[in-house]
């Protein structure tokens, strides 16, 4: 077990409960997931198991071990990519990455490498001598992670490292994620994208108001729900009573309309689109567009939660 | 050794600011030396122009006066502007022979003179120097019988006599001019150590840059620690690089046992003004703020405790706001050293008592900064 957090509990001094006996385990060597919306307790969370902040009860171990705000021994071994960035503006990209490198490694010769090595990885290489002021927020984000994984450690945290990303570098942010972990880092992802989530974690916490409501794979999570299947219609004429119609089919167990598109959601099973198709032609129902979705991340939060992940 | 580093780097990459204001003070130091004569021997063939009244007129206070003709040019100013006439250099001495002087030697006691110097008054210092002695001649040799005539060029001889053997004798040097220079450091060191340390500071500042540090095998303490050490050498660093003009300006002032005693103080003055810088960037968050705290502070400061205008010039009201601001007490230390002829104790204590004062502030400071900060960390909890 790489990180354990049990029954972790934190109120800040306003009052408010962020964290509400919050448990997770982090095995090694696995991408792991924590997936929750604004203000759900992701960044509490992670500065607690750093050691970053108090918190009035619950256990944390890291490595293994009681892990308290003096383990330096363990902290030298975690890279964190903080949500917000952290850099100096004084100093330049190099010299940045240099820094936060040269606070763990002191040896001149192998720092130097493994910057150039970090750098390469964010690809900004040819951003080395450029001040923070003038990189764009995506350069930006990169340089915070390249300040964060430089010295190798086992265990990265990135809270949030694409918010306010273009998709391109997103994509490349994820990618390079993946490939420390198969060179052997545990990864610890925060977000509350469930599409990233998705796509690299091999194990996810979906967390809401301080609490863990499900955890599994990807896979398991989306099992758990009896949700199956959207279908959505795009109406020229919507009309209230095609609710009920489409109501009735077998395994349909919700109808909206969201503007002029209507939702049709089906439990597990086979699907309905041949059924949908029917009625439509049956009734001589004019349509557009006709889409259908598999269960994802949201489904499994608004199930749980009733409302959506991200509003 | 990592943070050493980036503290140094972080430093050159703000030390314009700091290199504007040293040159800016050269530029204003060599202007001020150019105004000055360079020694003494030029002292006396310019003569100082004062202004002499005499409420007691008798023989011997007649005879003062005379005798000061050597070094002075009298003037004559109405009562109400002598105070104007000496900011703007009309006249760079005011004397006034209390009534009753002369009545008093015989019963055995020395009245004071009223004595107030102008601003740049370096030549004054003679004439002072000459009163003293003066009126120590007289109360030793008023009662020998003499009539006053005789006593009074009796004095004239003595005092003859003693002039070239005093000037060598003396402990505390003529500091005039270095006095003025080591006043103006006041602005100087207000100025930078607040803009530019306040700056450096501030990147350290951030809460996401504190806890990624704290992330590292530095421990909050060390760091705060290795800052702290890093101020204070930047801090001594520009005293000295302040100190060493100085003694390249005015080597014979400096380099005495008085001048000694403004390096002291001027070293003192370090403590408030760190303290000072600490506290700016606890309270501001942004550099503009912070850059012209350094501007205000440094100039606000600098006007109100008698930097710029000196302290006797200043209006009641305004030195009692002086009070409450350290370089008052720096300055008025100064000032004080400088009229110190002899350095013993008892002479000393007030000087003293100034640096205390200065320390008291430093603390002073750095209570209001750790409360500060307690209450914005529980904020951050
Ligand atoms: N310093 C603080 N003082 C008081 N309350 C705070 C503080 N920091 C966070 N909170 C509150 O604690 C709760 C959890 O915040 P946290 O930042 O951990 O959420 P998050 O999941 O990281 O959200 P986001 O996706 O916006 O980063 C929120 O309600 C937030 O308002
Ligand atoms: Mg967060």
């Amino acid at each position: 077990m790489v990180v354990k957090l049990e029954n972790v509990t934190k109120t800040y001094k306003k009052g408010v409960r962020a964290l509400d006996n919050l448990s997770f385990e982090v095995r090694d060597g696995e991408i792991f997931g924590l997936l929750g919306p604004n203000g759900s307790g992701k960044t509490t969370s992670i500065n607690c198991l750093l050691g970053l902040l108090k918190y009035e009860s619950g256990n944390i171990e890291v490595f293994g071990e009681p892990m308290s705000a003096n383990r330096y021994d363990l902290k030298a071994e975690i890279g964190f990519v903080p949500q917000n960035v952290a850099v100096y503006t004084e100093l330049t990209v190099y010299e940045n990455v240099d820094y936060f490198c040269g606070l763990y490694v002191k040896e001149k010769e192998k720092r130097r490498r493994l910057v150039e090595e970090a750098l390469n990885f964010v690809s900004l290489l040819e951003y080395r001598n450029v001040y923070p002021r003038k990189l764009s927020v995506g350069l930006l984000r990169r340089l915070n992670i390249a300040c964060g994984i430089a010295h190798k450690p086992r265990l990265i945290i990135f809270d949030e490292p694409t918010v306010g990303v273009d998709p391109q570098t997103r994509n490349r942010v994820l990618e390079g994620i993946k490939r420390l972990n198969r060179e052997g880092a545990t990864v610890i992802y925060t977000s509350h994208y469930m599409e990233e989530v998705e796509q690299i974690c091999d194990y996810i916490v979906i967390m809401d108001k301080g609490k863990v409501i499900a955890h599994g794979t990807n896979e398991e999570l989306k099992a758990s729900i009896r949700h199956g299947e959207t279908i959505e219609v795009q109406l020229l004429e919507p009309k209230k009573e095609y609710l009920e119609l489409f109501g009735k089919i077998h395994n349909v167990y919700s109808t909206y309309y969201k503007d002029d598109i209507l939702v049709i959601k089906s439990e597990k099973g086979s699907t309905n689109i041949p059924n949908v198709l029917e009625i439509l032609k049956d009734k001589g129902i004019k349509y557009g567009l006709l889409f259908s979705e598999i269960p994802t991340l949201n489904d499994v939060f608004l199930e749980i939660t009733g409302k959506e992940l991200r509003d | 050794m990592t943070v050493f580093r980036l503290y140094w780097r972080i430093f050159w990459k703000n030390s314009v600011i700091a290199l504007i204001y040293f040159m800016v003070f050269i530029v204003l130091g060599l202007i001020q030396v150019q105004n000055y004569p360079e020694d003494e021997f030029s002292f006396s063939i310019v003569k100082t122009k004062i202004v002499f009244v005499d409420r007691d007129n008798t023989e011997i206070t007649q005879g003062l006066k005379s005798y000061l003709e050597k070094y002075a040019i009298y003037k004559d100013i109405e009562e109400g502007k002598i105070e104007e006439a000496l900011f703007y250099n009309e006249i760079e001495l005011y004397v006034e022979i209390p009534e009753g002087f002369t009545e008093a030697l015989k019963e055995g006691e020395i009245l004071p003179i009223g004595i107030k110097t102008g601003s740049q008054a370096p030549r004054a210092h003679i004439i002072t120097r000459t009163i003293q002695k003066y009126s120590h001649l007289a109360y030793v040799h008023i009662n020998n019988g003499q009539d006053s005539e005789a006593l009074v060029s009796k004095l004239r001889d003595l005092l003859d006599r003693e002039a070239v053997v005093s000037e060598v004798g003396r402990a505390g040097a003529d500091l005039s001019e270095s006095v003025y220079y080591f006043n103006y450091m006041a602005y100087l060191l207000l100025a930078l150590i607040i803009s530019v340390i306040s700056v450096i500071m501030l990147a350290f500042k951030p809460l996401e840059i504190k806890r990624r540090n704290l992330l590292s095998s530095i421990s909050n303490r060390k760091m705060n620690l290795i800052l702290l050490f890093c101020n204070f050498l930047l801090g001594i660093g520009f005293l000295l690089a302040l100190l060493v003009l100085g003694i390249i300006l005015y080597p014979r002032q400096v380099l005495t046992g008085s001048g000694f005693l403004l390096m002291l103080n001027a070293f003192i003055f370090i403590f408030p003004v760190m303290a000072l810088s600490y506290l700016v960037v606890t309270l501001f968050d942004s550099k503009n703020v912070i850059t012209a705290c350094g501007v205000v502070f440094s100039l606000g400061f600098s006007f109100i405790t008698g930097v710029f205008i000196p302290q006797f010039l200043l209006d009641e009201k305004i030195l009692l706001i002086a009070k409450f601001i350290p370089s008052y007490y720096y300055v008025a230390n100064n000032n004080k050293i400088n009229e110190i002829a002899n350095l013993n104790f008892q002479n000393l204590r007030p000087v003293l008592t100034n640096f205390l004062i200065q320390l008291g502030f430093a603390l002073l400071f750095i209570l209001i900064t750790v409360y500060v900060a307690k209450k914005r960390e529980t904020q951050e909890n």
